[in-house]
């Protein structure tokens, strides 16, 4: 039983990573012109957070696969509610009974299979790694005071509420695998997974979309042979649950391959590969944020809404959705570990419906989230900045003291007639620009040449790799930069004369991100 | 090795793929109800040369 007088405490606090893919449905038969839809039986394992998906997009597509109509979500049941219902606008027309239903990803947090049968839950039990610092996006409201031209007083006659503004959203955290720079360029165009992590997914007892066999339950799967470049990438399994379900694409059985746990012994140097590669299109991957303030209680310890109260004195959640890197920044300090700090553009921040329940963190202990079960000391190791290696102008860097990566997507913010929600906006990336900086120590002036040359450098690419003794890898390779900056510093204490040197490179080499790691990108 | 695609081309391999095996089914069931059609002419054609 809560006391409410109890204050909340950090110590109950989390920020957990939420996927936001694409999310199929089944809908029931319902046929004609609808601005409703509700999830099929098969599909009611599912329960959502009242109207976490207002405006999201969804497309109905016909049994053929051939995209029928898009619409923008008004509102979705909550809790309370066993078979889903989504209210959408414009309407459906002549919606056939065997239409299906896609909900895009962007600030749609990924929901996971109800707990205890009946509480809506999201895939939120993972973590986002070696968090140094975090700030959850925070939510600005224009004040709006007016005169109204009615005299009287000298105090403003009216007053309301404007726009909300959700910003300020910041991860900071040491680098132990580098998916975080699959959501700053935007697509993944291979996966390798070796065949010592991998087996085929299990046939009998395996039902598309939502079910695997009990052979499969807790573990990843993924479409080995085509897979879609901006996520579902890998799909959980939650018990025998498919989370989210399984992308009419990705439904063949003898395609799909289940990743072995992270305990097993193979998984100490065994590792997937995944090619990275700019995105172009406006289809940045994005990821929510679940942050909940628990007050530890013994039972029911993520569970809101326990005493049917109007204000919530248990545990305190709110969703960051629709999160994109705005900009990335890599650095390798001397004597620190690789660190990534990331600044966010959040679409809106959701709080709960009074009298919501829910399980926060899908009620998990943090060693039995996702990305940490299993995890062997190899895994959570972060990488070091003595394990880079720097290669510009065809020549290794041998004696950098530090360097700092920056990609800027310079997302723009837009809002939309029809929208549904004055809190909620959208980030369009726009130019993507990326500046190498790094100060190091050397032998030659060729570093000086270059920055008096005019010419861009074509021929050879920047290299940036940094390696762990298990094998994961971080790699980067860039094309077409210039030096636009090298400044020699003559040092007070006679000690080495060093150089800071920028360079700014155009792009990223084609397939030039490689990712080697043992987690499993969802998307 | 898995290929990445965005989910519009991956749903146009599958509406292509799709197409194709349900022309390739019809193909064969055509093939099959000829093959029928045959065999009871031919048998229809034993019976007539027997009668005869």
């Amino acid at each position: 039983m809560a006391i409410n007088e109890e204050i909340f405490l950090g110590s109950g606090a989390t920020l957990s990573f939420v996927p936001e893919v694409d999310f199929y449905i089944k809908k029931t038969t319902a046929t004609g012109n609808v601005t409703q839809i509700i999830f099929h039986s098969d599909q009611t394992h599912f329960r959502l957070i009242k109207d976490l998906y207002v405006g999201c997009t969804i497309d109905r597509y016909d049994a053929s696969n051939v995209l029928q109509s898009t619409h923008t979500i008004t509102g979705n049941s909550g809790n309370s509610t066993a078979a889903a219902t989504i209210d959408f606008t414009p309407q459906a027309e002549s919606t056939a009974a065997d239409d299906y239903f896609v909900i895009r990803g962007y600030a749609a947090p990924c929901p996971a299979p109800a707990q205890d049968t009946s509480i809506a839950t999201l895939n939120a039990d993972n973590s986002l790694g070696l968090v140094e610092s975090a700030t959850f996006p925070n939510i600005e409201v224009e004040m709006r005071q007016l005169n109204l031209a009615l005299g009287g007083t000298r105090n403003f006659t009216h007053q309301f509420k404007g726009i909300e503004t959700a910003s300020g959203g910041n991860i900071n955290l040491i680098s132990n695998q580098g998916h975080w720079l699959y959501y700053a360029l935007g697509k993944c165009s291979t996966t390798t997974v070796p065949a010592g992590i991998r087996s085929a997914a299990t046939s009998g007892g395996f039902s598309a979309p939502f079910d695997v066999a009990s052979a499969d339950q807790a573990t990843f799967l993924h479409e080995d042979t085509a897979h879609i470049e901006d996520g579902p990438i890998f799909y959980r399994t939650i018990g025998t649950e498919i989370v989210p379900p399984l992308m009419p694409t990705d439904t063949t059985v003898g395609q799909l391959i289940s990743l072995s746990a992270l305990s097993v012994s193979n998984f100490e140097s065994n590792f997937i590969t995944y090619i990275i590669n700019e995105q172009d299109t406006a289809k940045l991957p994005s990821f929510a944020l679940e942050q909940s303030i628990s007050k530890l209680e013994s039972t029911n310890t993520y569970k809101t809404d326990i005493d049917s109260a109007a204000t919530e004195s248990h545990t305190f959640v709110r969703v960051a959705r629709g999160n994109r890197i705005n900009t990335l920044t890599l650095t390798a300090n001397e004597n620190e570990e690789v660190k990534m700090t990331m600044d966010l553009n959040t679409s809106a921040v959701t709080e709960l419906d009074i009298d919501e329940e829910m399980y926060a963190r899908r009620n998990q202990e943090v060693e039995n989230f996702s990305n940490r079960k299993g995890a062997q000391s190899g895994h959570l190791e972060p990488f070091f900045f003595t394990d880079g290696t720097i290669t510009i102008y065809n020549q290794q860097l041998l004696k950098i003291t530090n360097l700092t990566l920056t990609i800027n997507n310079n997302i723009q913010d837009k809002r939309f007639v029809g929208m549904q929600d004055r809190g909620i906006k959208q980030g369009i990336p726009a130019q993507r620009t990326y500046e190498l900086s790094f100060t190091a120590l050397v032998t030659d002036d060729k570093l000086f040449r270059e920055f008096i040359r005019s010419d861009e450098e074509t021929t050879y690419d920047i290299t940036l790799q940094f390696d762990k003794s298990n094998g994961e890898q971080i790699k980067l390779e860039f094309e077409n930069y210039f030096t636009n900056a090298a400044n020699w510093t003559i040092p007070e204490d006679k000690g080495p004369v060093t150089v800071e040197a920028t360079v700014m490179p155009r792009g990223l080499k084609t397939n030039g991100c490689t990712i080697i790691t043992h987690a499993a990108l969802m998307g | 090795m898995g290929q990445g695609y965005s989910y519009t081309d991956r749903l146009k391999l599958k509406i292509e793929n799709d197409v194709k095996a349900a022309k390739e089914a019809a193909k064969a069931e055509r093939a099959k109800k000829a093959a029928e059609k045959k065999a009871a002419k031919a048998e229809v054609k034993e019976e007539n040369s027997k009668s005869a």
